[in-house]
């Protein structure tokens, strides 16, 4: 009898066989990703795609080239205007390019998630954040901002994190956790979370084992990350590598036409400003009190950001915009609100030893941002860049 | 006995890679079916604040 025989087993040497091939297969489809990744990933900067903002593949690579500087923040990086950061730097100007990332509604929660999934690939690289007053200001934000930015690949690489500490996990964990909807169908990272947040003998071992069923999903979503890119890149291909058509074109005028038209409008924008002052103009005490901005759980979530920052090794610099008299006054505030929101910032970069501009000098100037929703004008984005350039370079200097 | 499995049991060989290619199909067809990640979220309005 020849029991044990390859020639009496072919189905399992020949799933054997399969699986080697399959292997080999997916190491070289990935690696052919990482280099076409890494090839595009200058002409990448520019662009806010899912790819680029709810993965992780895009921005490593961005944090391994020495003239790319990732900038974090939300609306205002989307928002048409002109000098913005990714347009001032496009071409390399001082030597480097801006990688910004982010879209409306993300605020220090969702960029966390983002940092934590890039991993110790940030150590000692430099990175900016964009804070936004608004989200200082309002105790709880509408949940639809952060399920809007949740990525479930950015969040299982946070919870099986190696990188962050239990006790940072447990805290984000803790957080993550009043956005339900987010983890819905989601059940072992709805349970994972759970354990962090618990945070008992029992929590912590049901964590550990739960450990190599995360890191598997955590596998799968690093790969499909480089898939979904690669695909990105193959999409576009055409746009990232133009080919100069002399005197084929037809220019969309009536586009154009449009643009110029909305850039116009932003100059007038301090007059629009005013005439909403005259309409919003509340009675200052009742305001005071409802907006002091120590309730806002952005503290909590600004707090676990640098955290996150600290343990990964990164070097960040803070850009806060300023409140400007105009804000405090359609809003119906008094300084005071603002003085608190200022102070505790800085007491927050010095605690966590990371350089901050918070542009106060620029508060009687109505001009720094185009509207009240924390979007920088062509002028605010002058004093941004100024920021980011002296920063890249060495310069910088709290002021 | 139809000529295929004949054919199969006297050439092991080719029945290892014929199996092979039909694994191979398995995986490629999993591939597929839920390779692809998903990183679409939910539309909302941004209204600020």
């Amino acid at each position: 009898m020849q029991t044990g025989s390859p020639s009496r087993q072919p189905h399992l040497k020949a799933a054997l066989l399969a699986l080697v091939i399959a292997a080999i297969a997916l190491a070289a489809s990935l690696l052919w990703c990482t280099r076409l990744e890494r090839r595009y990933i200058h002409a990448l900067a520019p662009e806010f795609t899912p790819e680029k903002l709810q993965g992780a593949a895009l921005q490593k690579h961005a944090f391994s080239q020495p003239d790319l500087l990732v900038l974090y923040g939300s609306s205002e990086l989307v928002k048409e205007m002109p000098n913005n950061a990714t347009q001032f730097f496009q071409d390399y100007p001082t030597g480097f390019r801006v990688f910004p990332v982010g879209k409306p509604g993300t605020s220090s929660l969702s960029v966390l998630q983002k940092v934590a999934a890039v991993g110790d690939d940030i150590k000692g690289r430099k990175v900016a954040f964009s804070i936004s007053p608004g989200w200082f200001f309002t105790e709880v934000f509408a949940p639809e901002y952060y399920e809007g930015n949740f990525s479930n690949m950015q969040a299982f690489e946070l919870a099986f994190s190696t990188h962050l500490s239990f006790e940072l996990k447990r805290d984000v964990a803790r957080r993550m956790l009043d956005f339900p909807n987010t983890l819905d169908d989601r059940a072992l990272l709805n349970f994972t979370l759970w354990r962090l947040a618990g945070d008992t003998m029992v929590d912590r071992l049901l964590y550990a084992g739960t450990w190599p069923l995360g890191r598997i999903y955590c596998a799968v979503g690093q790969m499909q990350d480089h898939f979904e890119a690669a695909l990105h890149i193959l999409d576009v291909d055409e746009k990232l590598n133009p080919v100069p058509v002399r005197g084929m074109g037809v220019m969309k005028w009536s586009e154009m036409l449009k643009r110029a038209a909305k850039l116009a409008n932003a100059a007038a924008t301090v007059q629009k400003k005013k005439d909403e002052v005259k309409k919003k103009h509340l009675p200052r005490a009742s305001r005071d009190k409802s907006l002091l901005p120590g309730t806002a759980r952005e503290w909590t979530d600004l707090e676990l950001l640098l955290r996150v920052f600290k343990e990964l090794g990164a070097e960040p610099l803070l850009l806060a915009m300023p409140i400007e008299d105009i804000r405090l006054e359609v809003a119906g505030l008094s300084p005071l609100p603002r003085t608190a929101y200022v102070q505790r910032l800085n007491a927050l970069a010095t605690k966590y030893q990371m350089p901050l501009a918070d542009f106060r000098e620029h508060e009687k100037d109505n001009d720094f941002l185009v509207d009240f929703l924390d979007h920088l004008s062509a002028e605010g984005w002058m004093y941004y860049n100024k920021a980011l350039d002296d920063f890249y370079h060495g310069r910088f200097t709290n002021r | 006995m139809s000529r295929i499995p004949l054919w199969l049991e006297a050439h092991p060989h080719m029945r290892v890679a014929l199996l092979t290619l039909y694994y191979l199909a398995i995986i490629a067809g999993l591939v597929v079916l839920y390779g692809r990640g998903n990183f679409s979220t939910p539309p909302f309005v941004y209204q600020g604040f």
